[in-house]
């Protein structure tokens, strides 16, 4: 389901480094050849001085090319190997994350391969200056870099890098592959500068801003980076008032002790919390004016309850709060596990690649991993996750936050989900309302075993193109999964014209069925996902059924 | 006066009262001032722009800032008389409270009688050094490991230490800012990024259709199998062949390295393999070599078990290093370490060799109280290393992972509220005073008795009847030798006042050197010469003392 295409290639490869093998000697290959090439810069053409080539014939065997970026392997026996290549400041398409490319092949035998030309992309590099107000150069200034990429189907922003401007306000972000990028600078560490009573407010420093200007994502202009790009941006800053919170709170802090966490945007700040027991107050560095999210937490050792605050503040002058600790959020959540099969073993079983959390240890065997997601304007929304309850088979999802989450749950055996309920409500469809104060309603998950499997066959378009598979439920087209394409690199003979793949643990029911040639098709996008749905196939899966379908690749995007 | 939560001077703005201090009293009258000129600390030149701030001790909030006008010169009125923290600063020059000298600085005390409107604040023009590092292919090396290291004075004594690090960017370069004129020394630990060492181990039956199997180990491409030595500035293998980077102030030094790839040793371990018949257990080899005085740098070894009991380890550089055998079968672990001098391929045995000798112990209160959050902490006197220790709730404390190096280490104890060691004593170490002295191989058992310093000495540094302010006041126990923990350093104060707090109860001499920085304190045979004219007092339990201390001027420079 969820894989990326990096696993599968790191499952065939593995392991890169630690290489350790015990095998019986084979009898010596009659035949051995020379696999020669050339390495070369993928933009320009020109040759690569001191690239690492890697040829995994058996063992992995290592060459630096020489300043005409040739190399040579002697004595290969006759088979089909990968190759990898390696330089600081290049990338080889095959391990650029969520890489679409598959690695190139090296066919020996029974003729003398042909010189193989090896790609390195050049890495993207974003530098420049940031300078203040009147045009000093703005030192200790945290740069972030965010990649847009789309994985399982959905558009993500991530950080990527994230450096300090030095002395003279310079940065620099290198080893960026190529594709989309926003940067974010600031805040300031300590204000930049101080009025004459720095209590009584007036206080400046350089909020966060996104390039070329605004606090969020929405006012940022994305960057391209192609291969080999250097981009500078020399980019002058306004300061602005920065502001602190203090508080006090409802509870003795010399026998507990407070933790607190600031967000915006649902990112975490660098904490920098003061708080002093004995008089029972806390303190915020300076922050720039904005919404935040102040949450403490604490645990009660006489009653052995965790409480928790949580205030929302949009901050435009020093403010003192009182945080108001309260017993916090903890939602209970029931398996229903109905088995229908002879074969079916309740319990644990390691299947598949679902169950990330899946466990062989009876005691804290739960038969699905259940994740609620904070529905929140923020670049990763923050996740709760169910934990496990003792010998029960039953777990409970701690500290939640009040506001709206969206449900999955990840069967942890030879399961498919066929609901997820909170008294009447549907959590499959609709999402789960969590409130201070009211009644936390368990959270009911239905297991099945008379899943349906699908197998596929995918007629490619070229050697070793690829592909990704997805299956979109009928009734919710929101809960489509996807997978890769799979076949044996490696093994000599092996057909390229023809890719497998197989979903399993699919309910029963009426599916559409697509492969795309882009591993990033934004699949969740319904606008984006019409556009191809009629080129779907439509398959019925029955229950405890395996399907076989013959399937070819469509061609998304431009 | 000792500056706390030295590290940002600016937090000083924000920080809630500190205890324990003097605090400026609300009721007094609020009409005085500190006024001065900010002024280069090398040139004397009156520095315009720079911000200077005051904060009343032990008055949350109290904090001020202003810039200094065109003739440097800033002023604070109607303050209320008290101690205030006076710092500054200015891009270019480091930030700095009011005469700083390592944690101390003179606090500026207003009151009647005072003059603190005519201060001279001289901020140190902050230096750098950086460079570039590039490979055999003239590339540059990235993530590269840059080390820097300070010769100097370090707890009263001649030390080199390891004041920062950095990595190199994707140009190869990096960069020191913002440091003190001194001596310096600059070192590059780095790998290079193609370098292969793993060994590939093969096993076929020892003759035709045998159960029984042998094993041939195929080395990695030579070519490949490299590693870059340890490089001090310039070119040097070691920091006693390294050049000194002088760094004067104001100054932008550059140091650039070209690091050139050797051959990378094999070493063969012969070790007791760990398990038993439910099967066999974990080894592993940590490397470190030693990069200056008192550092130690972890070596990126690979290695492979051949069979058990048999360990290779590959990219080794050629030198001398600790190697530690780390051996785990179920919940049993074990330590053992080694000093080695590579100079080709070795083979060494570890079978039958001790294991590391732990050092351990117990701390208690001289009430007999368990001290709450507090940490141990030994000191080798000859490499400055620093190792310490969490003491646990039950006072017990152990020194994980790696155990002291045998040798002489001061011992001191920290904790809440301040703490010293009142008396040591111990199984399989020597104890003299507060150090104590490890031999190879032998457990050590501690057990430390500390004790809240109660006595408190305060008073004020005069010569010719007048305070002076920036001496360096040093509390000198009885006996001078092993006893690191029993002495107290203060600064004097803008009224030649000082402060010294948590002193065991005992005798103690006071001095008072002018121009006292540079000084080898911690010496015996540099203290001797100044304790004649010192003032001698007995510490009692709660105690608190004034005194009046003669300045004596430092014989060193």
């Amino acid at each position: 389901m969820h894989f990326r295409p990096l696993l599968l290639w790191l499952l065939v490869f593995s392991p890169f480094r630690s290489f350790e093998a015990a095998w019986q000697l084979q009898p010596a290959e009659p035949k051995a050849f020379n696999v020669r090439g050339k390495v070369v810069n993928s933009t320009t053409g020109e040759p690569i001085h001191g690239a690492l080539v890697q040829l995994f014939a058996g063992r992995p065997r290592s060459r630096l090319t020489g300043p005409d970026g040739q190399f040579v392997f002697e004595d290969v026996p006759a088979g089909t190997f990968a190759v990898q290549v390696r330089k600081p400041g290049f990338f080889f398409a095959p391990q650029l994350p969520f890489s679409a490319a598959s690695p190139p092949m090296i066919i020996a035998g029974p003729d003398e391969p042909p010189p193989a030309t090896l790609k390195l992309i050049p890495e993207g590099i974003i530098y420049g200056h940031l300078f203040g107000d009147s045009g000093e150069p703005l030192e200790s200034l945290p740069v972030q870099v965010f990649c847009e990429r789309t994985e399982n189907g959905r558009k993500a922003r991530t950080e990527f890098r994230s450096t300090n401007t030095d002395q003279q306000g310079e940065f620099r972000l290198a080893e960026l592959p190529p594709g989309r990028y926003f940067v974010l600078a600031g805040p300031s560490r300590v204000p930049s500068s101080f009025s004459a009573r720095p209590s009584q407010g007036g206080a400046r420093g350089y909020a966060a801003a996104f390039y070329p200007s605004g606090p969020d994502l929405a006012s940022a202009a994305p960057i391209e980076i192609a291969p080999g790009k250097h981009l500078e941006i020399n980019w002058t800053l306004s300061s602005q008032p920065f502001y602190r919170i203090s508080g006090t709170v409802n509870a003795d802090l010399r026998h507990q002790s407070l933790s607190l966490q600031l967000t915006r945007g649902g990112q975490a700040l660098a904490s920098g919390f003061q708080i002093d027991p004995e008089i029972g107050t806390f303190r915020t560095q300076w922050l720039p004016a904005g919404l935040y999210k102040l949450t403490g937490r604490m645990h009660d050792p006489s009653t052995g309850q965790e409480l928790f605050a949580m205030q929302n503040l949009n901050l435009t002058s020093n403010v003192t709060v009182r945080l108001m600790m309260v017993p916090s959020l903890n939602i209970p959540v029931t398996f229903q596990v109905q088995t229908t099969r002879s074969d079916s073993q309740p319990g644990p079983a390691l299947f598949g690649g679902s169950g990330l959390n899946a466990t062989r240890n009876r005691q804290t065997y739960v038969p699905a991993r259940v994740v609620l997601t904070l529905q929140e304007q923020a670049l990763s929304p923050r996740q709760f996750y169910a934990e496990a309850v003792d010998g029960d088979e039953t777990a409970v999802i701690h500290n939640l936050l009040p506001g709206a989450y969206s449900i999955e749950a990840f069967p942890n055996g030879p399961y498919y989900v066929q609901a997820v309920r909170s008294g009447a409500l549907n959590l499959l469809e609709q999402n789960l309302m969590v409130g201070a104060g009211g009644s936390l309603q368990p959270i009911e998950v239905v297991l099945r075993d008379d899943f349906a499997t699908l197998d596929g066959s995918v007629a490619l378009q070229g050697e070793g193109q690829s592909g990704m598979v997805v299956v979109i439920p009928e009734d919710s087209p929101q809960r489509a999964r996807n997978a890769n394409l799979f076949w044996q690199p490696g093994v000599p003979g092996s057909d390229r014209q023809t890719a497998g793949f197989e979903i399993s643990q699919l309910a029963p029911g009426s599916y559409r069925v697509l492969v795309v040639d882009d591993p990033s098709f934004e699949y969740e996008n319904p606008d984006v996902l019409q556009k191809y749905l009629s080129q779907a196939q439509e398959i019925l899966l029955g229950p405890n059924q395996r399907t076989k379908v013959t399937l070819g690749v469509v061609h998304v995007g431009d | 006066m000792i500056l706390s939560g030295f590290a940002a001077l600016l937090l000083a703005l924000s920080a809630f009262a500190q205890q324990d201090q003097p605090r400026a009293t609300a009721d007094s009258q609020a009409n005085f001032a500190i006024a001065g000129v900010v002024v280069d600390g090398v040139s004397g030149q009156l520095l315009s722009q720079a911000e200077v701030f005051i904060q009343a001790q032990g008055i949350p909030d109290s904090g001020q800032s202003m810039m200094t006008s065109d003739d440097g010169s800033f002023a604070f009125y109607n303050l209320a008389s008290g101690h205030y923290t006076l710092s500054a600063r200015r891009r270019g020059y480091l930030e700095q409270a009011y005469k700083q000298h390592e944690g101390f600085s003179t606090a500026i005390i207003v009151g009647a009688g005072q003059d603190t409107s005519h201060l001279r604040f001289p901020l140190p023009p902050e230096a750098s050094i950086s460079g570039e590092v590039t490979d055999e292919m003239n590339d540059p090396v990235r993530q590269a490991n840059v080390i820097l290291f300070q010769r100097g004075l370090r707890s009263g004594r001649s030390a080199s230490w390891r004041r920062a690090g950095a990595s190199t960017d994707d140009r190869g370069h990096y960069s020191f800012t913002h440091l003190l004129p001194g001596t310096y020394f600059v070192a590059v630990s780095a790998q290079p990024w193609y370098a292969q060492h793993d060994v590939e181990i093969m096993r076929r039956a020892s003759n035709p259709g045998e159960v029984q199997t042998e094993e041939l180990i195929i080395p990695p491409d030579p070519a490949l199998d490299v590693v870059y030595p340890v490089t001090f500035f310039s070119n040097a293998p070691n920091m006693a062949d390294a050049a000194p980077i002088t760094v004067r102030p104001g100054e932008a030094e550059t140091a650039d390295f070209t690091l050139h790839p050797i051959s990378a040793l094999h070493l063969t371990v012969i070790c007791d393999p760990p398990g038993g018949p439910d099967g066999p257990g974990n080894v592993w080899a940590e490397v470190r070599e030693a990069v200056g005085e008192g550092w130690h740098e972890g070596v990126p070894v690979h290695s492979a078990q051949i069979r058990p009991g048999l360990l290779e380890i590959t990219g080794l550089p050629p030198g001398g290093f600790d190697l530690t055998l780390h051996t785990s079968h179920g919940k049993e672990s074990s330590v053992r370490s080694v000093s080695v001098h590579l100079a080709e391929d070795s083979k060494i045995d570890f079978s039958g060799a001790a294991v590391n000798a732990t050092v351990s112990g117990v701390i208690r209160m001289d009430d007999g109280v368990l001290p709450s959050r507090s940490f141990i902490q030994f000191r080798n006197r000859n490499t400055g290393e620093q190792v310490g220790a969490q003491v646990e709730e039950n006072g017990q404390f152990v020194l994980r992972g790696r155990s002291l190096d045998p040798g002489n280490y001061d011992v001191s104890a920290n904790g809440s509220g301040g703490m010293a060691v009142r008396s040591l004593s111990a199984t399989g170490g020597k104890v003299s005073g507060r150090s104590l002295e490890v031999a190879p191989g032998q457990d050590v058992k501690l057990t430390v008795v500390v004790s809240k310093g109660t006595g408190r000495v305060s008073g004020v540094a005069l010569k010719d009847d007048k305070p002076v302010d920036e001496v360096m006041v040093v509390l000198v126990p009885e006996v001078l030798e092993n006893n690191l923990d029993l002495f107290r350093r203060d600064q004097s104060d803008s009224d030649g006042s000082f402060n010294l707090a948590g002193i065991l109860p005992g005798k103690y001499t006071i001095i008072a050197l002018e121009s006292g920085w540079d000084l080898n304190w911690y010496d015996p045979t540099v203290l001797q010469k100044y304790l004649p004219s010192g003032e001698h007092v007995e510490v009692t339990p709660n105690a608190k003392l004034q005194v009046k201390v003669k300045v004596q001027t430092s014989f060193q420079k």
